[in-house]
């Protein structure tokens, strides 16, 4: 279960970031993820099993204690998520995956994590809710993710892959940002990205420019003070200034870690918004409807915090309207609104969307496109 | 306020510190010699704290009982002739915030005075808990976590899984350890995690004003059962330290007080072995300590104590409940 004894994070870290093989490989988006966080030097990865995920703790189950690498299947997603909480207090890279529900159950140790700024990459591959809901894909977390989830008004990256590709990408980003900013940091996909497969190629994990873990808990060694790992903040203006700098952080992470996909936007008079399954499964209406001569465009954000303001700032130079898709009863939406609001463009915000896990198809979201034009909504 | 050291070299030196002291007279208590007593007037935290009475200082023998029981390290004795020390351990820092007369404070003696002995301060990390040791990390000079509700276990773990040469320990409550994470501690010993497990059960909440606690006994009043623990309402106490021992993980199970002098030092060694154990054995290893509650269960420290040895001894009964294999620790 553990190391051999004086094994150091960063000498162990060297072993398995060396290339595993070189070349594409066809993989299904959980074990893209979790091959990518072997890839990234994940030290320890705690989780308990639930539907759709359980591929990852399965991948890793065979694949990190060969490394000398820690997997532990957690009493509870709530246990769990402590023990990422303790392992990044100790200076681990660490990770935990979970699916909607048991994502709730872990809100609360995020928040401690996001308090006592701690590194770690959390998975959550949604599916249906609310409640225990159903076991297929679904975007109903948007909110979760991306507003709090848990207690006390943090902020953390979250990103959201379309492809299997990007769920490799975007898991080693999550590692990077994590380490850059002390953070805990969220990938967050559909269930059924989770079980597509698709070609991967694995890239090198850039470790460059990552600030030194002076702060860890792992014994004094009679060299330093002593570290304390801790949310609590009992004075309130001493609590005030603790989440200012929390605070200053999400501010440079929206300056600095927007992340979006454009797709035939320029001239398009109509720019449907979706992330996610729902932004490539928009992307193949897009192509259908630009072939029957409509000038429809695709904006994804793949950073769902820090939402993409920036992607909007050029569309707004013309008029034009806006259709958000979302497998949820429109939760972006309200993002999109806002990013358009302040930049002082009026242009109209439309949507539609399917729940409970079921998956729009191109032609219906092409048949609400065209819906639109006749309307006369679209020029 | 320092009795002088007389002429006669063999006498103690004795220290009562009237700024540290919160009066709640266990040193009166642990005094074989009745020579301790308040003082007449006021410290600032508004009691009166306690002394030697004058001239007394030839009758102290240097037992150092005074100082073991004292949970704030108020109290300092000096047995000059023999060059034995008794008093707040030099891993111990901060002014604590517990009550006057509260055991955690002796429990944080206990732990700073083992960790120094076993020379284990550079890798030793502990886990705070929620409840009234959600400040322990205040207390001793070592790395700290302080975990969320619960979760200590899981946390110690996190701390561990990559890094066997540390020495973790968590300090939990009743309500912690045994209501709110009782998942967490149960699997902690059932996967067999080497972290050392200080459970402080005083049968309350004691953090949020004395409620009913999952190791709360029949028939004890608290601010949830006002009438007293009846089966029909509350249920049954908890017994967590046997149940933790029947679990294959947990190597080393034991209950101790804190009550007086000759109980703090057999929980000291109980602590220490403990430690000793992580070490050699790497499984679990559970200290329950019945600890006081006196704000909690509304009663005088030194009477507090007295409901220790008369109330709670009769249901947590005290002793080694499983030996790690090969015997204790030596």
């Amino acid at each position: 279960m553990s190391a051999g004894a004086g094994v150091g994070v960063l000498e162990a870290a060297k072993d398995v970031t060396a290339p595993r093989d070189e070349g594409p490989v066809l993989l299904k988006g959980c074990d893209a993820i979790a091959e990518a966080a072997i890839r990234s030097g994940v030290d320890a990865y705690f989780a308990y099993p639930i539907t759709p995920q359980t591929d990852i703790p399965e991948y890793l189950a065979e694949h990190l204690p060969p490394l000398g690498k820690t997997f532990t299947q957690a009493n509870s997603e709530i246990s769990a998520i402590n023990m990422v909480y303790g392992a990044a207090g100790a200076g681990l890279r660490v990770m935990t995956s979970s699916s909607s529900p048991g994502i709730s159950l872990k809100q609360e140790g995020i928040s401690y994590i996001a308090g006592a700024e701690l590194p770690c990459v959390i998975v959550n591959v949604m599916r249906g809710g609310p409640g225990l809901g159903t076991v297929y894909g679904s975007q109903e977390d948007y909110w979760q993710s991306v507003k709090g989830g848990g207690h006390g008004g943090y902020r953390m990256p979250v990103m959201a892959p379309a492809t299997v590709q990007e769920c490799a990408d975007l898991t080693m980003l999550c590692f990077r940002l994590a380490d850059l900013y002390r953070t805990p940091t969220l990938l967050c996909l559909d269930g059924t990205l989770g079980q597509m497969w698709e070609n991967v190629q694995f890239k090198p994990m850039d470790n460059s420019g990552l600030p030194a873990k002076d702060w860890t808990t792992t014994g004094t060694r009679g060299a330093r003070k002593p570290n304390l790992v801790n949310s609590i903040i009992i004075e309130p203006p001493e609590l005030e200034a603790h989440n200012q700098v929390l605070h200053a952080k999400a501010a440079k992470m929206e300056q600095e870690e927007q992340r979006w996909e454009s797709c035939a936007t320029e001239d398009a008079d109509l720019v449907i918004v979706a992330f996610g399954l729902t932004g490539r499964i928009a992307r193949t209406a897009v192509e259908a409807l630009r072939k029957a001569g409509r000038k429809v465009g695709l904006l994804r954000p793949i950073s769902l915090f820090p939402f993409p303001t920036d992607a909007f700032r050029p569309l707004v130079k013309e008029r034009r309207r806006y259709l958000v898709v979302e497998m949820n009863a429109g939760q972006m939406v309200e993002d999109v609104k806002r990013t358009l609001y302040d930049l002082q463009c009026l242009d109209p915000v439309k949507f539609y969307g399917r729940q409970g896990g079921v998956i729009p198809t191109p032609e219906e979201i092409a048949d609400v496109v065209v819906r639109e034009y006749a309307q006369g909504g679209a020029r | 306020m320092t009795a002088t050291v007389t002429e006669d070299k063999v006498l103690p030196r004795v220290e009562f510190d009237a700024v540290v002291c919160k009066g709640c007279g266990l040193c009166i208590e642990a005094c074989p010699e009745h020579i301790v007593e308040f003082a007449e007037v006021f410290n600032h935290r508004g009691v009166h704290p306690t002394r030697l009475m004058e001239d007394t200082l030839a009758k102290c023998t240097a037992c150092g009982n005074c100082a073991v029981v004292c949970p704030d390290g108020a109290v300092t004795v000096e047995n000059l002739r023999k060059h034995l020390r008794y008093g707040k351990n030099r891993l111990r820092c901060g002014e604590m915030h517990y009550c006057p007369g509260c055991d955690e404070g002796t429990v944080h003696e206990l732990l700073a005075e083992v960790i120094d002995d076993l020379g284990i301060r550079d890798v030793t990390v502990g886990v705070a808990s929620v409840g009234c040791t959600v400040f322990a990390y205040r207390y001793i000079d070592i790395d700290w976590q302080q975990a969320a509700h619960g979760r200590a276990t899981s946390v110690a773990w996190g701390i561990e899984c990559q890094h066997p040469e540390l020495r973790v320990f968590t300090l939990q409550g009743d309500g912690d350890l045994a209501g709110i994470g009782i998942g967490e501690t149960f699997h902690a010993a059932a996967r067999g995690d080497p972290t050392v497990l200080i459970f402080l059960n005083n049968a309350i909440y004691g953090m949020t004003g004395g409620q009913l606690a999952p190791t709360t006994m029949m028939g004890q009043k608290t601010a949830t059962s006002p009438e007293g623990r009846n089966r029909e309402v509350h249920g049954y106490p908890i017994v967590m330290t046997e149940a933790l021992a029947l679990q294959q993980g947990c190597s080393f199970a034991v209950r101790a007080t804190v009550h007086d002098a000759p109980a703090i030092r057999k929980t000291k060694k109980y602590i220490r072995q403990a430690f000793q154990n992580q070490e050699k054995n790497r499984s679990l290893s559970v200290v329950e300590i019945l600890s006081s509650c006196p704000s909690g269960w509304k009663l005088e420290p030194i009477d507090a104590h007295r409901y220790v040895m008369q109330e709670m001894l009769k249901v947590y009964k005290p002793g080694v409940i499983k030996e790690p294999p090969g015997g204790m620790p030596r």
